[in-house]
């Protein structure tokens, strides 16, 4: 698929290459000459210069001149992005012009909920990252090209980089609820939609909404905070195209190191005797076997990663956007061609399939905006996806697990006889799981659309228009694959015969492909409303009145997901210094009782422009100053629980098999009690922020929050009697408190032949439960009341028992007989058992700081960018294999060196004895296994190098950049001696690794 | 601003709002709930709640990660070293960890009774959604099931409340706890009630539900237990006659669909078999098998004999080992009673065609891998030899709750303790242990036994007919027994194989040490439960 659609681009790309705007028609009258120059009479190339009402244009060339074909009466209209554009009637005149633009108003459009508000005017903590610098980082899952830019937004990854499956899990200011629905909101071109797919090439803005009156909109909605990304639209101007070719490769940033058999052995023995257990007799535990010429089938020394893990692997992407229009009609096009390949090796070893991972994607998008006439204006944006994704039958997470468990000595990879090797332990071997189980293909079609129109009411009242706009989106998914079955063979000798035992059984390729996951799924969304502005000079008015309601459907889902409600506000301005605004939602969820839906959200806002007080005015650093203060509620009725928890339940099912027959009879059963008055989380957020812009020096944000949530769904779990003998109905009892602030700085430096930038933000969100239904009489350590609602539990190791004599004077661990080298850990309750109720928090799993450092360099052609981002005050729990040694028959890693041992290492050990055993009281939930789970990372960092611009003139390009980017290129952090990664500990031991990309393109602009 | 444009605006924006604005669009497109109504007014769902409780019955082939109950007493050893089972055995158990922990799920099938038997007489009742004639025995397996799940709870804590109505949040708190006396009291009374409307045997369609023979079963068990030296401290010989009763009664409804299989392992793989009174469901189920066949036959093993139990089974000529002057101890396998070949897995044991090898270095060899066989043994017991792991072949695995061969053991034992070793003791062990014998004679035990001989060949009869089937860990605590017998240690039997002459040398093993803290004889009710006040803690659990 991908050479079809590089040669694709490379005929789009030549056909553009020739492509130049239309020339002006010819048509009867007069032709009118010019020169457009702007306020320092220096000539302005590409404006748009067309006749209102009819479709002639042109633009300007470098020296700013035009000509143009019009007849009598007609007017002129001239455009260009940036500056305020010019209407000229050519009732009479000569007809040569000269004509002069004016800087726009350099007042920044901020997008809000619903709208747009200008920077002075906003009251809201709104905080955004640009479009462009999306596009420096070479992942194809935006998800993941987020980190680290702005303020107010938490983003981990949750699971490895397997292509196409790795999202990153993102919070706005932490969480506020100890439930489980954490998740912010995230729209996209005002629809609820993910963006992680979309292709950063088709963002114009991404915006974070954070306190209650940016949120407040979407009232029972808002409280996890809101993520809105706009796309890119057309202007008027001279089309853009721009292309983007990139490749490059995917490595796994770190993984785990194990050693080889004969120091695998030797531990191995060495645990057993600790273990009180015999040695084996088998030879093949003898270390001695490992250090010469042993027969490599009998005493093998696999590398399982190395046999099966190609040290990296590529990925390209192909991008190709057109932008530009007239004043009737803008548009911004936009077409792409992604895919990353797995790093599996011997995934061609069958020569019936290959199981070579690989996603591909293909993101096309047409956004048109035409003015019907001079009031109404109307958009239809288009977007479709693809995505496919190609996968072995035995998932990722099952062969690194395996490839993380195997001992070098298990088995060789293939048997004297090439039969696949396994045991009776090991039956699976990673040459069968990547070869002989199948595959699958996943495949996902979207379709987007929005479509919707803007109408001025101005006759009716002047700055008055109203709009309506429908979304569309289908999903349509399932895959396809094919199974097959594989033996293992295990050698086996006793005295001279050898005889080979078999585990499992070896089918042939399934003939039918099986389809699974077959469904599709819609979202239907209408929204409309009016928008209200007024400016008389001394006080500004701008109000906005919405309606919403969207449902969204997926089959294998028995009902639909609905939202409904409207949303206002109004904010007034007086003298551009003093700015408020109430707004409002009244919305609902189908997720509760009617008459009991929908819920009031209010929130307030004020703003006061310090700067454009008499006192600052004409300040020579202090350009501008606000201060904001915000307050509202907003509520979450989303609740990551059982639906429709207002109605009483039963359910059919649950039969049993009765008679001779075997049949399976009907059966019933109640669900959880109801709760008829149940409703959705309610927070009440406080914000305050200072804007802060010093002339050519810095730009400074600072933004306090303070936000309550109470109604939170609980049950009395904790105090109603068990012997009722149901689920407990959901109540709205719990409340927690989550408090921060975020501070954003930047600097931009600017010379003639170079510059630079810089910004750094930091953000800090801890939250804390204040009640949730739990018994009284508990000492304080046990409750979670007071603890944060991402707390991490478990025992406090306080070291590790010396002998006998110290067993004997510890309080009683319960968990298991424990000997000398097993962890002690401490009573937190004084009664002299160590139990559960000893735990106590050890962590958290959600950072409570979230930092980001960009920077970006320019001198003449070269430009360097980059992004650092880190995290503070997340623990990590180490429990996977790579950690705890011997643990489920698994391997070693040098770890085990520290182990306790008696005489040898008594002090300075930092890992209990070694065990063979799954011991119950090592590896227990404590201290010893947390880790701090802070890093830094250099997340992104781009190099490019532009060619001069009077080489490209001749040959009609305007820009040819090339590039070399990379992510995730180091990470410092504290777990990097176990070679494990600090965001996701488990990758590359229990699912597919972190990767780090290193990248290069070109990028070509006409 | 005039008047016309003010209207037009108003209803410009009202139009707005009402375009889809009624709070129907938040409806349910269809309304597929089912409410208490719906149920029980139905002819499919209402005896439909009736069939799901019987879920909630007990099984004893994977109480917790693939463990049996028998391995957390001396009747065997689990071979995965990280399984919970093994807290039994170490006194690790509390009130917030115990692998056992059935409180929950049983007041849950108490829960689901209580709502049925309601229902019965308003809903169902009203709506005939059952008919007439089935809701005599449907009342009965109610009565019957809220017995059994009550009995359940009682055998582990204790004092425990009794439930007998749909409680509600507010009420829940309400209910007394009472003693095991009292409870044993209602469990009866419950049982009897159900022994009235429950059928005879049922019919085809109907096989697999309580009959009659099932409440006296259990009514028979609890007798037992409440007899015995843990809850009859002042040995109260009125109460073992009780249970003797109770067992005759039980005995005396032998007849064409109750007795006894003619031989030990048909009751194992019989399908309704006669012999059994109570099982849940058959399902076709190769799990066991997973977890049971040695690994070398693709299973994992887990389930390992104890030497303790092995040395329980008699010789072929009906004597126990230690008497037995024919029994060969280099040949410790040959000439047992019939029952060892249909419970042990031994070295040497031909099991889908080939031998065992649990000798050290063998195929299955004696900790030859992690979850090879500690103790020497493999389990045979329930193990279906025709299942093929590699594909993945299943059978009926039902889980027996009760058999008529128990009602012999509690008749004898009851008797003996109520009126010594009359000789309708020796009779009813006589008639159940012939089927195990060629010549039957050798079945019968000698005459002349003390009461306290008898005690002790009865308590190992049970011990081997028994055996696997959830029944030695309760029985040594009722007999308060297993102070003295689950704190020795487990035993297991290392062969080595002699290279020179291809025989086996056999040495009796400890395989591990096991602790059992009087405390223990009760289960502790969960933590959770007592915080929450309305009920006590059992003693040494506080």
């Amino acid at each position: 698929m991908i050479p079809y659609m590089k040669l694709f681009c490379f005929l789009l790309f030549i056909a553009l290459a020739g492509l130049n705007p239309l020339p002006a028609q010819e048509i009867s009258g007069k032709t009118i000459t010019g020169i457009v120059n702007d306020t320092g009479g220096k000539p302005v190339p590409d404006v748009n210069v067309s006749v209102l009402d009819e479709f002639v244009q042109t633009f300007t060339d470098q020296e700013g001149r035009f000509s143009i074909v019009v007849s009598a009466g007609k007017t002129l209209y001239f455009s260009k992005q940036g500056y305020t554009a010019v209407k000229i009637n050519l009732l009479s005149g000569s007809d040569r012009l000269v004509v002069t633009l004016e800087p726009a108003d350099k007042e920044k459009i901020i997008d809000v909920s619903y709208g747009t508000r200008t920077q002075s005017e906003l009251t809201h903590a709104i905080s955004s990252i640009s479009a462009g610098s999306l596009e420096k980082t070479p992942v194809p899952n935006l998800s993941n090209a987020i980190v680290g830019r702005t303020t107010g937004l938490t983003v981990i990854k949750s699971t490895g980089d397997e292509p196409g499956y790795d999202n990153s899990a993102i919070y706005v200011r932490g969480i506020g609820t100890f439930n489980s629905y954490v998740s912010p909101l995230i729209l996209v071109d005002n629809v609820e939609r993910n963006f992680a797919q979309f292709d950063p090439m088709e963002i114009e803005s991404f915006s974070v909404l954070k306190d209650a009156a940016a949120t407040v909109q979407y009232g029972i909605r808002g409280a996890n905070g809101v993520i809105n990304v706009k796309t890119k639209r057309g202007f008027t101007g001279k089309s853009e195209i721009n292309f983007i070719a990139q490749t490059g490769f995917q490595a796994p940033s770190t993984l785990p190191e194990y050693l080889g058999s004969a120091e695998y052995v030797t531990l191995y023995n060495k645990a057993l005797r600790n273990d009180g257990l015999p040695l084996p007799v088998d030879s093949k535990f003898d270390p001695s076997m490992y250090y010469g010429t042993g027969d490599p089938f009998r005493y093998p020394d696999v590398d399982w990663y190395g046999d099966f893990l190609k040290p990296a692997a590529p990925q390209s992407q192909y991008k190709l956007s057109l932008r530009g229009g007239t004043t009737a009609i803008r548009y911004f096009v936009f077409m792409g061609a992604t895919s990353q390949d797995g790093i599996y090796k011997l995934t061609d070893v069958n020569p019936q399939y290959n199981t070579n991972p690989k996603y591909s994607r293909y993101n096309l998008r047409s956004n048109v905006d035409v003015d019907v006439t001079k009031t109404l204006q109307v958009f239809v944006d288009l977007a479709a996806r693809v995505e496919n994704r190609h996968v072995p039958n035995s998932s990722a997470a099952s062969i690194f697990s395996t490839l993380s468990q195997l001992p070098p000595n298990a088995m060789p990879v293939n048997n004297r006889d090439s039969s696949i090797a396994g045991t009776s332990v090991y039956r699976n071997n990673p040459l069968g799981m990547i070869s002989k189980t199948g595959y699958r293909d996943n495949y996902q079609r979207i379709m987007l659309g929005n479509v919707g129109a803007t109408q001025k009411l101005d006759f009716l009242l002047k700055g008055l228009s109203a709009n309506l706009m429908v979304g569309l989106d289908g999903t349509n998914y399932y895959s396809l694959g094919r199974s097959q079955t594989y033996a293992v063979y295990q050698e086996y000798t006793s005295g001279d015969s050898t005889e080979y035992l078999k585990y499992g059984d070896n089918s042939d390729i399934s003939i039918n492909t099986e389809k699974f996951d077959d469904g599709f799924a819609y979202m239907l969304t209408t929204l409309g409303g009016l928008s209200y502005s007024l400016n008389t000079g001394a006080s500004s008015l701008s109000a906005d009145l919405n309606y919403m309601q969207s449902k969204y459907f997926q089959n294998g889902d028995n009902l639909a997901y609905s939202n409904q409600g409207i949303s206002g506000r109004a904010t007034y301005g007086f003298r551009k210094k003093y700015f408020t605004e109430f707004g409002f939602a009244y919305n609902g969820s189908e997720d509760f009782r009617k008459g009991n839906r929908f819920g009031f959200f209010p929130a307030v806002s004020a703003a006061w422009i310090v700067s454009n007080e008499s006192f600052l005015q004409g300040n020579s650093t202090i350009s501008f100053l606000k201060v904001r203060g915000s307050y509202g509620k907003v509520g979450n009725g989303k609740l990551g629980l059982e639906r429709f928890p207002f109605e009483q339940k039963y359910y059919s099912g649950g039969g049993y098999i009765f008679g001779s027959g075997f049949g399976n009879t009907d059966g019933s059963y109640e669900g959880r009690i109801p709760n008829p008055n149940i409703r959705w989380e309610e927070s009440l957020n406080a914000n305050i922020g200072i804007d802060l812009e010093m002339k050519n020096i810095l730009n400074f944000s600072i933004d306090f929050f303070n936000n309550y949530r109470d109604n939170i769904i609980t049950t009395s779990t904790n105090i109603t009697p068990g012997i009722i003998g149901q689920l407990l109905p959901y109540e709205n009892n719990g409340t927690v408190v989550n408090r921060g602030f975020e501070a954003m700085i930047s600097h931009n430096h600017q010379k003639k032949n170079w510059g630079y930038s810089i910004q750094g933000n930091v953000s800090y969100a801890c939250n804390k439960i204040l009640s949730m239904q739990e018994v009284s009489g508990l000492p304080d350590y046990q409750y979670k009341q007071g603890k944060s609602a991402s707390a991490i539990w478990g025992l406090e190791a306080i070291g590790f028992f010396r002998d006998e004599e110290d067993i004997a004077n510890s309080p009683y661990q319960s968990f298991e007989a424990v000997q000398p080298g097993d962890v002690k850990f401490k009573d937190q309750n004084n009664d002299n058992i160590i139990d559960n109720q000893d735990q106590i928090v050890i962590g958290d799993q959600i950072p409570q700081w979230n930092f980001g450092l960009l920077g970006a360099v320019n001198y003449k052609g070269f430009d360097l960018h980059f992004v650092l981002s880190g995290i503070l005050g997340r623990t990590v729990l180490l429990t996977n294999n790579s950690v705890w040694v011997l643990q489920n028959n698994s391997k070693v890693t040098d770890i085990a060196y520290n182990a306790w041992e008696k005489g040898v290492n008594e002090d300075n050990a930092t890992y209990p004895r070694l065990t063979t055993l799954n011991n119950k009281n090592n590896y227990n939930n404590s201290t010893l296994w947390a880790r701090s789970g802070n890093y830094l990372k250099v997340t992104n960092l781009e190099i490019g190098y532009s060619l001069p611009g009077k080489w490209l003139t001749k040959i009609n390009v305007k820009e040819v950049r090339l590039f070399l980017n990379t992510y995730n290129l180091m990470s410092f952090d504290s777990i990097s001696e176990y070679h494990l990664d600090a965001e996701v500990p488990d990758a590359g031991v229990s699912g597919y690794p972190i990767m780090r990309v290193y990248n290069t393109g070109i990028s070509v602009k006409f | 601003m005039d008047m016309k444009r003010i209207v037009y605006l108003i209803s410009l924006g009202l139009s707005s709002l009402v375009l889809n604005s009624c709070e129907d669009f938040l409806d349910k497109e269809v309304d597929i709930n089912l409410t208490e109504d719906k149920i029980f007014s139905d002819v499919h769902y209402a005896p439909g709640f009736l069939n799901n409780i019987y879920n909630d019955l007990l099984t004893g082939f994977n109480r917790y990660d693939g463990a049996m109950l028998a391995c957390g007493c001396d009747e065997a050893k689990n071979s995965y070293s990280g399984s919970l089972v093994q807290i039994f055995n170490n006194g690790a158990v509390n009130s917030s960890l115990n692998p056992d922990e059935i409180w929950d799920k049983m007041y849950g099938g108490i829960r689901k009774t209580n709502i049925f038997l309601e229902k019965l007489n308003t809903t169902i009742k009203e709506t005939n959604s059952i008919p007439e004639k089935d809701r005599p025995r449907m009342k009965g397996e109610a009565f019957f099931l809220r017995a059994m799940f009550h009995f359940e709870l009682v055998k582990r804590y204790g004092r425990i409340p009794y439930v007998d109505k749909v409680l509600t949040v507010e009420n829940a708190g309400n209910v007394p706890q009472i003693t095991f006396d009292e409870m044993v009291e209602r469990i009866v009374n419950d049982c009897d009630t159900s022994f009235v409307y429950l059928s005879e045997s049922n019919d085809d369609a109907n096989k697999g539900r309580a009959v009659k023979a099932s409440a006296m079963a259990l009514k028979s068990r609890i007798l037992l237990y409440a007899a015995s030296p843990l809850n009859n401290t002042g040995n109260d010989l009125s109460k073992w006659d009780r249970a003797a009763q109770a067992a005759l009664l039980l005995l005396n409804m032998r007849g064409a669909t109750i007795g006894l299989e003619s031989k030990y392992e048909y009751v194992f793989n019989t399908p309704f078999s006669k012999e059994v009174l109570l099982a849940t469901q058959p399902v076709n189920t190769n799990e066991f098998e997973k977890a049971n066949f040695p690994l070398s036959y693709g299973g994992t093993g887990l389930t390992n004999p104890t030497q303790n139990l092995v040395d329980a089974f008699d010789t072929k000529w009906g004597k126990p080992i230690t008497e037995d002057l024919n029994y060969n101890s280099s040949k410790p396998y040959e000439n047992r009673d019939d029952r060892f070949y249909s419970v042990i897995l031994y070295n040497g044991a031909v099991f889908k065609s080939r031998q065992v090898e649990t000798y050290i270095g063998g195929k299955d060899g004696l900790l030859s891998a992690s979850t090879a066989t500690k103790t020497g043994y493999y389990l045979k017991k329930f193990v279906d030899s025709s299942v093929d792991l590699d594909k993945g072949t299943t059978v009926r695995k039902p889980w027996i709750i009760f058999r008529f061969a128990e009602a012999y053991l509690n008749y004898a034992e009851a008797l003996n303790e109520a009126a010594g070793p009359v000789q309708q003791v020796y009779d009813a062990v006589y008639e159940l242990r012939k089927r195990n014998y060629v010549i039957t004679s050798r079945a019968r035990y000698p005459a002349g036994l003390s009461q306290s001989q008898m005690r002790e060949r009865l308590k190992k009869e049970r011990q081997v007919e028994l055996a696997f089937e959830e029944h030695r860990f309760w029985d040594l605590r009722r007999w308060k027994d297993a102070e003295d017998i689950l704190n020795k240690p487990a035993m297991g039997m290392r062969i080595t194989l002699n290279q020179a002459d291809t025989t086996f040398s056999y040495q009796n093993f400890e395989v591990e040490n096991r602790i059992f803290n009087s405390r223990f004889y009760w289960y502790p009710i969960p933590r959770k439960e007592v915080l929450k006040g309305y009920v006590k803690q059992n003693p040494g659990w506080e």
